[in-house]
């Protein structure tokens, strides 16, 4: 509280909060947004924008794990199907629907840490791996499942995709990581590899294993919004999320994670997916066609990035 | 004394056995019509990868070039088709498009320091949105004849689309390994401070390779337009991925400062060879992409085991 007291005080203060532009920018468009276009709040609307919001939320958080380390996962979006797909599959062989949403999580746990074992093990960068594992996990997917979908999916599971539920299993996963980061050891300590590899080494900390519990994380997060995804469209298939990766990290890099690592927050993960799913549904609702929302997208995140760097060049010569 | 092996090594390892493999199971295959196929296949990401290689040398990245050439080839076409233009002329208007796209890329990377990665990702949405925007979403054909012919015709038993691949290889490894520009190059990847601090031009060269790069997916477009005769809002798409893989693949580090084109032009024999193989297979084009990550990784393994790297993380 005194914090933000001090912050109202002292303007400047505003500016170090790294989550302002996208907060402001958030705000800007969602006011513009009502408004202008009637049909932007509607009911339907807003619970289409809510789906949407949850699910790509939730991949943001997860990534933003790894990109504070430093690192990067493309793999997300593949895992994400890998997971929707294991537990469609499942179901539809008549395992219980709760049974098989876990198992489906324990899939993307198990290609989060494949891929944290291929970083910290075989030491290779995580761009390279993560471009193994999304053409991997997406060609395995096809493979295995025969590229059918599963679309007899049981109401029960559903229902976990409708309405308001995905929205608030984003809050949900976005209030835990934000604890996790800011008030547990090995949050700590994931910040402080991605501030430094070396010096964290040096100072004792595990980095190996906290990478791999990162990536894991995420895979976890991938699996999650996998179940969720695959609830909404009532289908696990293994295109699921495909090209999801790019608007997963434009999310992150829009809520001013440096990726570079070491600074950032899931809260402004959190804020840039919302901002991507505001911006889609803007551009839906205006009539353009789906191809075409790469335009704006692209310039945001080229501003948003722009922004930062500036933000750090005003912060030294304070 | 240990002995080294070069850094080829290992995506010499996956051409053979990749061959050996198409050369047993399909007799076709040992034929020089069935190899001039496979270049003619792999020859946009020939052009790609050369320019690829040279980014990575400097420790960036850049996975807007797929993109890029979407848009040029939707540029050329349209010059070509529905503002008249003549061919050389559409030609100069293609490069253009890409080279601007490239200039973007490296104004924002070297002058406004963001990480390459973000500001070619905003590139790579942008730009195929710009294609689909040009277009509105529909395929553009009845291109000039002289142009199709180019796609389709050969010189000395090789495909024409072959020949500029082959010279933008060419080019990219004389330029690394034969100019200042090449030394500069590698300095910046292998220690951008010292470099900058040695009172080097960082920011130029930087610049400079993002806009070539930019050029050179230009270079593609017009080759995937040739060959497939028209020109559709998604070419080039994946062509990043493809290259970044082609490029890794041939035992360029990621993180810069070491870069070999010939194996750049290993890698892409060996992504010519896998999809090729998988097709000839009758199998969809999903499993080049399973095929491609499993030799992304077989080849950094085996590079590991050449470098003599065992250094596990603590």
């Amino acid at each position: 509280m005194l914090q933000l007291a001090n912050s109202i005080r002292d303007r400047s203060a505003w500016l170090r909060i790294r989550e302002t532009p996208a907060a402001a920018l958030l705000l800007t468009v969602v006011l513009y947004m009502i408004s202008t276009n009637p049909a932007f709040r509607t009911a339907d609307n807003l619970a289409v924008l809510a789906q949407d919001a949850g699910i790509l939320g939730i991949l943001a958080c997860g990534e933003a794990l790894v990109i504070l380390t430093s690192g990067i996962d493309l793999s997300v979006g593949s895992s994400l199907a890998m997971a929707a797909c294991s537990a469609g599959a499942l179901m539809m062989n008549g395992v219980p629907w709760l049974l098989s949403a876990i198992a489906g999580l324990a899939v993307g746990f198990g290609a989060g840490l494949f891929n944290g074992f291929l970083v910290t093990s075989r030491r290779l960068p995580p761009i390279i791996v993560t471009l193994a594992t999304l053409l991997l996990f997406r060609g395995l997917t096809n493979v295995l499942t025969g590229a059918a979908p599963y679309n007899l999916l049981p109401e029960s599971f559903k229902a976990i995709g409708r309405g308001y539920a995905s929205v608030t299993a984003f809050l949900i996963v976005a209030l835990m990581l934000w604890v996790f980061l800011g008030r547990s050891r090995l949050g700590r300590h994931l910040v402080a590899v991605g501030g430094n590899e070396t010096a964290a080494r040096l100072s004792g900390i595990p980095v190996a294993g906290v990478l791999r519990r990162t990536y894991a994380t995420a895979g976890l997060c991938a699996g999650v919004a996998g179940m969720i995804m695959a609830a909404a469209n009532g289908n696990a298939q293994w295109t699921l999320a495909d090209g999801w990766e790019l608007d997963v990290i434009a999310a992150v890099v829009i809520g001013g994670v440096r990726l570079t690592g070491g600074e950032g927050s899931v809260l402004g993960a959190g804020l840039g997916a919302l901002i991507i799913v505001v911006l889609r549904n803007a551009l839906f609702l205006s009539g353009i066609p789906v191809e075409q929302y790469g335009l704006v997208t692209g310039t945001v995140v080229a501003i948003a990035a722009l922004t930062e760097q500036w933000r750090r060049t005003m912060e030294r010569r304070t | 004394m240990r002995l080294r092996l070069p850094a080829e090594t290992g995506v010499a390892a996956v051409v053979m056995l990749a061959y050996l493999w198409l050369a047993v199971s399909f007799p076709t295959f040992r034929e020089s019509a069935g190899l001039a196929v496979l270049l003619n296949n792999a020859a946009e990401i020939g052009v790609i990868a050369a320019g690829m290689t040279l980014v990575i040398a400097t420790g960036g990245i850049d996975v807007s070039v797929g993109s890029v050439a979407g848009v040029s080839a939707i540029a050329f076409a349209k010059l070509l088709t529905s503002a008249g233009w003549g061919l050389p002329e559409a030609l100069l208007g293609c490069l253009t498009v890409g080279l601007l796209c490239g200039f973007i890329n490296g104004t924002l990377i070297a002058r406004f320091q963001l990480p390459p990665i973000v500001a070619t990702l905003a590139m790579f949405a942008a730009a195929r949105a710009g294609a689909y925007v040009l277009s509105g979403g529909e395929s553009i054909s009845d291109l000039p004849a002289p142009l199709i012919s180019f796609g389709y015709g050969s010189f000395l038993g090789i495909p024409y689309p072959v020949w500029p691949a082959a010279a933008a290889l060419v080019v990219c490894g004389v330029l690394l390994r034969r100019t200042a520009f090449g030394r500069e190059l590698l300095a910046l990847g292998g220690n951008r401070e010292a470099s900058y601090l040695s009172g080097r031009p960082v920011r130029r060269i930087e610049a400079l390779v993002y806009t070539l790069n930019g050029l050179l997916a230009a270079v593609a477009a017009i080759i995937i337009v040739a060959r497939g005769a028209t020109a559709i809002p998604d070419a080039g798409r994946f062509s990043e991925m493809t290259a970044i893989t082609a490029v890794v693949m041939g035992g360029t580090p990621v993180s810069g400062g070491k870069a070999t084109v010939l194996g750049t032009a290993l890698g892409v024999l060996a992504i010519g060879l896998i999809t090729n193989g998988v097709r000839a297979y009758g199998k969809g084009d999903i499993w080049v992409l399973l095929m491609l990550g499993l030799a992304l990784l077989l080849s950094v393994e085996v590079d590991r085991w050449r470098s003599g790297e065992r250094r596990v993380a603590a």
